[in-house]
């Protein structure tokens, strides 16, 4: 199909950007500011004149399309009969329910905290204010028509479907949505009553009340829990709701300004004006400040308790969180840290066994000499002998001649009992040294096996401390990889103990005998409740299989009710835990695998240190033994010189 | 219970838009077997794909199945769309079509109450019934009960007959005009109904909605 211009150009139709009730809007193309709307049906002579005034009204006020998709342009086919209009083109469309609604906004608008959403609302608010100070009405105010831009501007679309008043003429809007709708026009037919600024005062309360409490409806208390009934009856219960409800925000929060506009808002007729709603959010937009836990939760001042944070402990839901992928990126898997630590491991020579050490050399040859030395034949004391034998003819000698010439016998005699004791005195002159020369040497081997054993023993001690070293650096590397595994055990725990406790918990306050079940009279429920089954906890297949008289059928209804109970607690069961309690077990986990790693490279430097030690002392004791073997080696030689040879 | 502190606040926290519980008794006895198993076993993604393209209505239709093939099972519990997962269908065994209908009524009320405890606006629940065969089970108290809800405005009560259906039976279940499925059409079945949750969903008006009528020329019913 092909559309034109008011001054007969055609126009480009690009790719559907969406499909409304009654028309279709597409890209304008060569225009990406534009977009198109074309109505399925060509639109009445009342709705072609109502955009024709609205084309013409944006000439003399072009601010009316700062915050709507106003009609820019109308559209014609070939005959000139108005098809459609053109309009700004949103950049990024997000309908107003994803921003209030807490679940969906925490995806879409992470970084959004409270006082965003209070921005939202008084920018709502200065919408309403525009439009309703050029005599313009919304009339058909809903959450699908407001889109917000993620720097918390607005933009109303269907714009087609204001109510303008213009001196005679009139254009009405025709629709509306139950949520939105005052209670004086509950029940009425839109396309029979004219809207007023008060109408529109009340939607903008609604809207503003959904943005400020995270997405409640201000009637969804109510005693029926159906809204029309609800705004039309002015139950109006937040107050008292949120008393009860632990999850929501308490009222006294929200400033006093603030709650006296939503209260006459919701139950009264005048109502108040977009301008007071645009200065009393401003003003507490500008109270508030973040609490000391989380930036996100935004605190009027001076109040002492964050309610935020309150809401997290008692009803264990966070209205504020970043995205749970924050925490979960700071858990690192251990291969990236370890890796580092098994290369330095490898880089460290490996352990050695006592063989593999350089023993000291030349103590066993040193050792075979200086026994050979010991053993060997020493040549007799030959002038020790001949002196004693000289001697001892000469004494015998020196008696006989006394026996003649007795002075020059005595003298003879006493020469040769000299001779005697020179020769005693030669021998024993000769033997006290070999015995000490062998001492010496004796004491030397031993000092030489005393090093051996000692090196021995150090080898020995050196590869001990090794292995246990390594071995220490082992145990602490499982346990680094084993932190994974406690870790996802907390949060299964922390998940397990949840469910199982909430489930169970819930389920207790199921009465069996007080409720409907079909096919289980109230004897059959006697029955099971003397057998301990009492509420919709005590009820498990197996067990009820177990008790006589108990139909499959009343089986199944028993289990099918209580899955219904369960389905009831699914809240309860989806939650798991939250991100802050998450954050924690991964700090701890965290902290300790610091810990161990920081032991490990403790471990290896110790290992690198004993290494270079072991290294320092063997070559020392190898030393120490060489020159032993050297110092026996050249005594025995001199020895054995003066013993032996001469 | 209605003194007891509700225990579902977190879901209801994330997401605090305004219910519409709707119950699909789903007949999944012997006879339902071959074709027709298959082409509602479709249908359910059908009525899923759709329902989950409406912005709103997946964040306000909550669907719960119940299958009647034997015995009656809740194969899937109260879930809004955006979490809803088709259950695999299985035909076997007889039609306990009067003991379904009684659990489908008293899950859309427990449900009901639960949205109460925690404060959330609700549209009145739907019970959609489908069935192709006789119940093999006394269904009047059943019947006495859908009588009761309707006329209470608890619940809207629709039944579809699929090929040999008694429509007889289903005549004095439903206050509603029941309706014959046009050959195994489930798939515009299951587009009509997410057509009439996704305007119930967003109306917000509890009285009688101008649903597309089925069985216009073009419908997936006959009368």
């Amino acid at each position: 199909m092909t559309v034109y211009s008011a001054d007969g150009k055609a126009v480009d139709l690009g790719p559907v950007l969406g499909r409304g009730g009654e028309g279709v809007v597409h890209v304008r193309v060569g225009r990406d500011a534009q977009a198109c709307k074309i109505y399925q049906r060509p639109p009445t002579d009342a709705r072609t004149a109502k955009l024709t005034w609205m084309v013409q009204r944006l000439q003399q006020h072009p601010d009316l399309a700062q915050w709507c998709t106003w009609p820019q342009e109308l559209l014609f086919d070939e005959e000139r009969r108005c098809v459609g209009f053109v309009m700004e083109r949103l950049e990024q469309p997000r309908p107003i329910h994803e921003v209030y609604q807490p679940e969906q906004r925490k995806t879409v608008l992470p970084a959004a905290g409270w006082d965003f959403l209070v921005r939202v609302a008084t920018n709502c608010a200065r919408m309403f204010e525009t439009l309703h100070k050029y005599d313009v009405i919304v009339g058909d105010v809903n959450e699908r028509n407001i889109f917000v831009d993620s720097d918390a501007t607005v933009h109303l679309v269907d714009c087609d479907s204001f109510q303008i008043q213009d001196g005679d003429q009139f254009f009405g809007t025709g629709v509306g949505v139950v949520d939105y709708t005052p209670p004086e026009l509950q029940g009425k037919d839109f396309r029979l009553v004219p809207r007023t600024v008060e109408h529109d005062r009340f939607g903008l309360a609604v809207i503003a009340f959904k943005l400020l409490l995270m997405g409640r409806h201000p009637f969804s208390g109510g005693s029926t829990g159906d809204l029309h009934q609800a705004i039309a009856k002015k139950e109006w219960d937040y107050p008292q709701l949120a008393q009860r409800l632990r999850h929501l925000l308490p009222w006294s929060v929200i400033s006093q300004p603030l709650r006296a506009a939503f209260a006459s808002a919701f139950t009264e007729e005048e109502r108040p004006s977009a301008h007071v709603w645009v200065e009393r959010l401003a003003d507490f937009e500008a109270s508030l400040q973040p609490c000391r836990r989380e930036p996100l939760h935004k605190i009027p001042a001076g109040l002492g308790n964050c309610p935020w944070c309150t809401i997290e402990q008692v009803a264990g839901y966070a209205y504020f969180s970043r995205p749970q992928t924050q925490w979960l990126s700071q858990w690192q898997s251990p291969d990236g840290l370890l890796a580092p630590l098994d290369a330095e491991l490898a880089a460290l020579p490996s352990a050695r066994q006592p063989e593999e050490w350089q023993s000291p050399q030349g103590m066993e040859a040193a050792i075979a000499t200086a026994r050979a030395l010991l053993q060997a034949e020493r040549p007799p004391d030959l002038v020790g002998w001949y002196l004693a034998l000289g001697g001892g003819l000469v004494a015998v000698g020196g008696v006989s001649m006394a026996l003649f010439q007795p002075a020059r016998g005595v003298l003879v005699a006493a020469a040769g009992v000299l001779a005697l004791v020179a020769a005693r005195w030669l021998t024993a002159r000769r033997q006290v040294p070999w015995h000490r020369v062998s001492e010496e040497i004796n004491g030397k081997i031993n000092e030489m096996r005393e090093i051996e054993a000692e090196w021995k023993g150090e080898a020995l001690r050196f590869r001990d401390q090794d292995r246990r070293l390594r071995a220490w650096l082992a145990d602490l590397r499982g346990q680094v990889l084993a932190i994974g595994g406690q870790r996802q055990r907390e949060i299964d725990k922390l998940e397990g103990s949840q469910v199982s406790q909430g489930l169970r918990a819930g389920l207790v306050r199921f009465d069996l005998v007080s409720a409907t079940i079909p096919h289980v009279p109230v004897e059959k429920k006697r029955a099971l409740a003397i057998r301990g089954v009492l509420t919709a906890a005590d009820l498990d297949r197996t067990q009820l299989a177990a008790i006589p008289g108990l139909a499959d059928v009343q089986i199944d209804a028993l289990i099918a009710w209580r899955h219904s109970m369960e389905a009831q607690l699914t809240g309860a069961r989806a939650h798991g835990p939250n991100a802050a309690q998450l954050s924690a077990i991964d700090g701890n986990f965290q902290q300790m695998r610091e810990n161990l790693l920081a032991e490990m490279r403790g471990g290896l430097g110790t290992l690198r240190d004993s290494g270079q030690l072991a290294d320092a002392r063997m070559a020392e004791l190898v030393e120490h033994g060489r020159q032993a073997g050297l110092a026996l080696q050249t005594r025995v030689e001199a020895v054995r010189r003066t013993f032996i040879e001469d | 219970m209605t003194e007891q502190i509700p225990f579902a606040a977190v879901e209801f926290a994330a997401n605090p838009e305004p219910r519409c519980a709707c119950v699909l008794l789903l007949d999944t006895s012997a006879s339902m077997s071959g074709a027709r198993i298959s082409e509602l076993q479709e249908g359910l993604a059908v009525l899923k794909a759709e329902l989950a393209q409406d912005l709103l209505a997946r964040k306000r239709v909550e669907l719960a199945i119940v299958t009647f093939g034997g015995s009656v099972r809740m194969l899937s519990e109260f879930t809004t769309v955006d979490q809803f997962e088709p259950p695999i269908l299985h035909a076997d065994g007889l039609t306990p079509l009067g003991a379904a209908v009684t659990v489908g009524l008293e899950l859309v009320r427990t449900r009901k109450r639960v949205y109460r405890q925690n404060g959330i606006a609700c549209y009145r629940p739907w019970v959609f019934l489908l069935t192709d065969g006789e119940p093999s089970d006394p269904w009047q108290p059943a019947a006495a009960a859908v009588r009761h809800a309707e006329t209470a405005r608890e619940t809207a009560f629709f039944a579809v007959g699929v090929g040999e259906a008694n429509l007889d039976v289903l005549g004095q279940l439903s206050v509603r005009q029941p309706l014959m499925l046009r050959g195994l059409q489930f798939r515009q079945m299951f587009q009509w109904l997410s057509t009439s949750l996704k305007s119930v969903s967003h109306s917000g008006v509890s009285d009688e909605l101008a649903l597309k009528n089925p069985t216009a020329p073009d419908g997936w019913a006959k009368l």
